[in-house]
């Protein structure tokens, strides 16, 4: 009978000092990338969930902001600024995280209304209050954890890219490593 | 008969241990409601928990391979009657969860007008990631908000099968 013994081999200062030091320049630069790719991808997902509306003030409210003091020694980006979208799409974090119309003089629904109904879209309009008694259930879109999901992968590729790109990638082996057969 | 694909055995697998677990001793949350989906949460009494499973990311497993694996992110929103209760609740949530759980193959078979899953065990479901954060709408009388809405926490977690598809 054969049993193995896999142990990986995993040294966050081995990734650093051999892949990211070596190639800061590179590294780098494919994360600030990584931010218009991301920019893309929340912008896209939003429009990909609206099915044959227009996608309102949300999308155009999104934008990339390269943080102030990124400079050689750092790379800093951020997506979407709420002060700005608080005054363009009121409604993005209801629309990411979803629940309950709300009552009385919160201005924040966003829809219209259709004689006596009131018709939800999340995108066309700019937000109304509902005739009391009336409710709705806004579904979470989760545009913001959907990119999350999406920069993690981008990262790790990022990495894998300068491994496997890297003669120090080739010669120290990290990310893994079998242990001997019994 | 008819048979759950990998996301809905996700999903079900999940409902079924939260709903088992969190019921049991030490936990004893014996009047929680366990759904699938989020707009029957407000229908429904707190405290409640609502699971889905929705925005998945597929990688290739080597250059040239057509069989990739799939990374799935499963949303546990969890509305609560209040404050103290809402932070309880998550972290008996992430307390039962952070070590995985089983996955479950799901064939339902229907007798009339009854519906019944049967699950078989084929699997492990990991953990990779646990995002945590409170749900809050900013507005400080809280009696504007549905009573759904005023304590309410979103769990957001990147999970594998670790199957190659």
């Amino acid at each position: 009978m054969i049993s193995v013994t896999i142990t990986p081999k995993f040294d966050s200062k081995i990734i650093y000092n051999e892949f990211i030091e070596k190639n800061w320049f590179e590294f780098q630069s494919e994360l600030f990338d990584a931010g218009s790719k991301m920019l893309s991808y929340m912008q896209s997902f939003i429009t990909s969930k609206i099915k044959g509306e227009s996608t309102g003030n949300l999308v155009r409210s999104i934008k990339l902001y390269s943080e102030a003091g990124a400079g050689a020694g750092s790379v800093s980006w951020g997506i979407g600024l709420i002060s700005e979208m608080d005054a363009i799409a009121p409604y993005w974090h209801i629309i990411d995280v979803g629940g309950s119309s709300f009552k009385g003089d919160y201005h924040f629904v966003p829809g219209f209304f259709n004689g006596n109904k009131f018709v939800y879209n999340p995108m066309i309009a700019e937000g109304k209050s509902l005739p009391s008694g009336v409710k709705g259930i806004i579904k979470p879109m989760h545009y913001v954890d959907a990119t999350r999901l999406q920069l993690d992968r981008e990262i790790q590729k990022i990495i894998q890219s300068l491994k496997g790109g890297t003669k120090a990638g080739r010669s120290h082996g990290w990310g893994g490593g079998a242990g001997g057969a019994k | 008969m008819s048979v759950y694909r990998i996301s809905r055995n996700l999903e079900a697998s999940f409902i079924e241990f939260l709903n088992t677990t969190l019921k049991e001793t030490p936990y004893l949350w014996t009047d929680l409601n366990v759904i699938k989906g989020f707009a029957r949460a407000y229908e429904l009494s707190t405290p409640t928990i609502a699971v889905r499973a929705e925005n998945t990311v597929y990688d290739k497993v080597e250059v040239g391979s057509n069989s990739f694996t799939r990374t799935v992110q499963v949303f546990i929103d969890i509305f609560a009657s209040d404050d103290g209760m809402r932070l309880d609740l998550k972290d008996c949530i992430i307390e039962i969860l952070k070590d995985g759980l089983i996955y479950n193959e799901y064939i339902v078979t229907k007798s009339g007008r009854t519906a019944t899953a049967t699950p078989t065990p084929n699997g492990r479901i990991r953990i990779q990631k646990i995002d945590d954060k409170a749900i809050d709408f900013n507005i400080d009388d809280k009696s504007k908000l549905d009573v759904h809405d005023r304590y309410r926490h979103l769990l957001t977690l990147s999970v594998s099968i670790g199957r190659v598809e």
